[in-house]
């Protein structure tokens, strides 16, 4: 999986290109463990690029809420298609996450 | 005339970096036997329940093997994914509730949860001192 992290204003984006499985969850988790140490207030995951996710990716994604929540960070997932939205919900867990299909303004 | 079982079988080191190559014989097996998506879901089943074997409940070492099975009948695909790790029964996982994980901030436990709500049954068996976990499940064969 490629990784790469851009800032649109004050949206900071990873964008993922290619398979989040068990072998390459953790540079997701490290990349979002740096950007909360920056103090970052709105992170958006783009999945445009994402062929594949796996529970591990998913695993990444709901252990950050409680702390996005309690420090005030919007975060959103990006471009998500259809067989991992298929994945999320038969998890339940489209509705506790944000998806956009476009990044913010500002 | 009744058509012809599909049989594979794949083996492969127990290192989470051929998570990806198990996926593609998963995927070249099943190709048109079924909807892209089914298939989508049958690969992360099975990927599931290697990484599961791999990292998680039986942490094998690298240099130990992972053999997986696929079996098409009938309309009924069998997956069996084969170790020599410790006795893990899949088949009497207990779900954990989503928003106990999220408070409590684990990465862990959907794997699992995702092979049950995608596979019509699991069995775990260990034979010949070696597990045996069976994946199954009717499809809509295209």
């Amino acid at each position: 999986m490629n990784l790469q992290i851009s800032q649109h204003q004050t949206v900071h984006v990873i964008s993922l290109q290619g398979d989040l499985d068990a072998s390459s969850a953790l540079s997701l988790d490290n990349a979002i463990k740096d950007l909360l140490q920056q103090n970052v207030k709105k992170l958006v995951i783009n999945c445009r690029g994402l062929d594949y996710v796996s529970s591990a990716g998913l695993g990444v994604f709901i252990s950050y809420l409680t702390e996005f929540e309690s420090k005030n960070v919007w975060f959103a997932l990006m471009g998500v298609n259809e067989k991992i939205l298929e994945t999320l919900n038969l998890l339940g867990l489209t509705p506790m996450l944000n998806l956009i299909d476009a990044l913010p303004n500002g | 005339m009744a058509e012809k079982p599909l049989r594979k079988q794949y083996k492969t080191f127990c290192h989470i970096q051929n998570l990806k190559n198990i996926r593609q014989f998963i995927e070249a097996s099943l190709y048109k036997q079924m909807s892209e998506t089914e298939l989508y879901m049958v690969v992360l089943a099975v990927d599931e329940v290697c990484s599961n074997s791999i990292i998680h409940a039986n942490a094998l070492p690298p240099h130990d093997t992972l053999e997986v099975s696929v079996r098409l009948e009938n309309n009924t695909l069998c997956v069996e994914v084969c170790d020599s790790g410790s006795y893990y029964n899949l088949a009497c996982y207990q779900e954990p509730a989503i928003h106990s994980l999220i408070e409590k901030r684990h990465k862990g436990g959907l794997g699992i949860m995702l092979v049950n709500r995608i596979m019509d049954k699991i069995e775990a068996i260990r034979h010949n001192g070696r597990n045996v976990y069976r994946l199954i499940k009717k499809v809509n064969h295209q």
